[in-house]
């Protein structure tokens, strides 16, 4: 009986296992991109605006959600202390912020309407206002595992029209796999929450 | 109250200096025979002692024919019940022993009655013209305890400045003290502390004997730059701040957003005493400052303004404001626990009105400890003052001109 080379046998078997690779490799694919991200990112700039001529800017308090009572207050102050380290911008003291929110009579500070924000960055001589949020601040459980967990997101507003002209979002700490393992209780609190801020802030200057 | 017993002999690291005898005793008889072994256990032991703590120094020996001055009662900034009395006959006795002549309690009753003085937190400019022109005062100090708490192993901090009479009152000199009873627990914890009023007693001597070098050296010492681990964590100096300028500085009360009641005015008072160390650094009497915000009706709602920094800044001729807020201050009570301090200071100029510095601090008292409790910080106080003095330096950058 005639028999095929093996040669052959072993083709033919390669063009099988070949077709079915490229039958499934079609069909993963289209349902692969389906679960790519859409173009959503943690920081929008308008690109319209001019950057350059934000000198002064108010930092409003920021609006807590945490646990922690004075994580806004926190987060705040070394935001404040951050941004003026860069030296490209002024941050008017939060006193003067204070005196001009009661000036101009806006009853959430933290969330203020865009006809408040005219009214302030003109009662305090600012080209731009800085709201935010403290989203998550303290420590986060998972088991047996603690660590220090920080989340803020951060907006400017101009303050000619009251527009955002910025928005930036940063998460910081948490649970990794070291501390899952060996356990330890993660970075302090203070170290996370400088880390974020400047993530925040290095999205403002890119 | 129980009966207090003053300590006298002590050395530097608060142990009698027989105890260090005995230890210098025992180094030599075993210098012969090194047994590595026998030198780690002992570099352990000895490391218990020598954490970043206050000083405590005894009060040198009476001097005579010093100033005449008067001692206000005690302000108490812990926020409970403490031996107020019996702290200020501590000092009365001390300073009396230094060769002080203090102005009977008397006859100070009597001028603050005829001139209605009720804050004796601070010297305003009537009670300190009263007093030198009525009773011939020369200064008038002011004791201020900061923690006090009985529970084993006791705690105690305190500050005490000295302020001028006269038509324009100023600090001319503050020092602080904070202690606790295992600040130094030594070999076999010889060293710790049980009894509350030894605390009181080793602070009074080293408050007086702090006043009487200073009086008689004529100036302050900056001291060593303290540890790393306690610089401001976030700073912003701007070019405007000149280091080898002299700044007359109005301290304005700080915000207090922590539970312990008054940490707005222990931060000041800390914030007064590290700048003073430093000669480019003139402090306005607090209690001037105070009087001309209650003279102008300035009501801070969240922090100071610059109209505000104006007016208080002319009113006490002042180069620059500092204010800022306090965001966590707290001790602990018994032997577990740690202490947090966790506040930010703002800088304002007047010539410029603006920000000229402005800081972020934040430590724990078991911060950077790893093995044996080596460099843990057992009070808030001890702490606040290596993070204030800290931020005296980060002005001057690296603490050029210290005194």
């Amino acid at each position: 009986m005639a028999t095929r080379p093996a040669s052959v046998r072993k083709g033919a078997f390669f063009s099988m296992s070949t077709r079915m690779t490229c039958l499934l490799l079609s069909m993963v694919l289209p349902l692969s991109t389906s679960c790519a991200p859409t173009v959503t990112r943690s920081a929008y700039r308008d690109p319209n605006m001019d950057f350059g001529v934000i000198k002064t800017v108010a930092v409003m308090p920021f609006h807590n959600l945490s646990r922690e009572s004075v994580a806004a207050d926190r987060v705040r102050d070394v935001f404040i202390n951050r941004l003026l380290s860069t030296g490209a911008v002024y941050v008017l003291p939060v006193g003067e912020v204070a005196r001009g929110v009661a000036r101009t009579e806006i009853l959430n500070p933290s969330a203020p309407s865009p006809e408040e924000v005219v009214r302030l960055a003109t009662a305090v001589k600012a080209q731009a206002v800085i709201t935010g949020v403290v989203r998550e601040y303290g420590e986060v459980r998972s088991g047996s595992s603690a660590a220090a967990a920080i989340s803020i997101s951060v907006q400017m507003l101009e303050g000619q029209t009251g527009k955002t002209v910025w928005t930036a979002s940063s998460t910081k700490g948490g649970i990794d796999v070291w501390d899952r393992l060996f356990g330890g209780g993660g970075r302090p609190m203070n170290d996370v929450t400088r880390d974020a801020v400047n993530d925040v802030i290095q999205k403002l200057f890119k | 109250m129980r009966a207090v017993h003053p300590i006298h002999g002590l050395t530097s690291t608060g142990c009698p200096p027989s105890r260090l005898r005995r230890l210098g005793a025992w180094k030599a008889r075993y210098r012969r025979r090194p047994a590595p072994a026998m030198l780690l256990c002992a570099a352990l032991l000895l490391s218990a002692c020598a954490g970043p703590r206050e000083d405590s120094r005894t009060a040198t020996p009476p001097a005579a024919g010093r100033s005449r001055i008067a001692v206000f009662p005690l302000e108490n900034l812990s926020g409970r019940v403490a031996p107020s009395r019996e702290i200020r006959g501590l000092f009365l006795a001390r300073l009396r022993s230094a060769g002080f002549e203090v102005l009977d309690d008397e006859r100070l009753d009597q001028v603050m009655t005829r001139h209605r003085v009720r804050y004796t937190a601070g010297v305003d400019r009537e009670a300190a013209l009263a007093l030198k022109k009525e009773e011939a005062v020369e200064a008038v100090l002011v004791p201020s305890l900061e923690w006090y708490d009985e529970t084993d192993p006791p705690k105690a901090a305190m500050f005490s400045r000295l302020v001028s009479t006269g038509d324009s009152p100023a600090v001319l000199w503050i020092d602080g003290v904070g202690l606790a009873g295992d600040d130094a627990p030594g070999l076999l914890g010889l060293g710790l502390v049980g009894d509350p009023n030894v605390l009181l007693a080793r602070a009074a001597d080293a408050l007086v004997g702090s006043l009487v070098r200073d009086v008689s050296a004529g100036k302050n010492l900056a001291g060593s730059e303290g540890p790393r681990k306690f610089r401001p964590k976030l700073v912003y100096r701007s070019d405007a701040l000149i280091p080898d300028k002299r700044y007359t500085v109005a301290v304005a009360p700080f915000f207090n957003k922590t539970d312990r009641k008054y940490a707005g005015e222990i931060m000041a008072l800390h914030l007064i005493r590290n700048l003073m160390a430093f000669q480019n650094f003139e402090i306005v009497e607090p209690g001037l400052v105070r009087q001309e915000l209650l003279r102008f009706r300035i009501i801070m709602t969240e922090g100071i303004s610059l109209p505000e920094t104006e007016t208080i800044l002319n009113a006490v001729h002042a180069d620059l404001v500092l204010n800022g807020e306090v965001l966590d201050y707290r001790d602990y009570r018994g032997p577990e626990g740690v202490a947090k301090v966790d506040f930010s200071v703002l800088l304002i100029e007047r010539r410029t009105r603006q920000i000229v510095y402005s800081s972020y601090s934040q430590n724990q008292g078991d911060d950077g400890v790893l093995v044996f409790d080596w460099g843990r910080v057992n009070t808030a106080h001890a702490m606040a003052s290596h993070m204030a003095r800290a931020i005296g330096r980060a002005m001057l950058q690296a603490g050029r001109r210290g005194r």
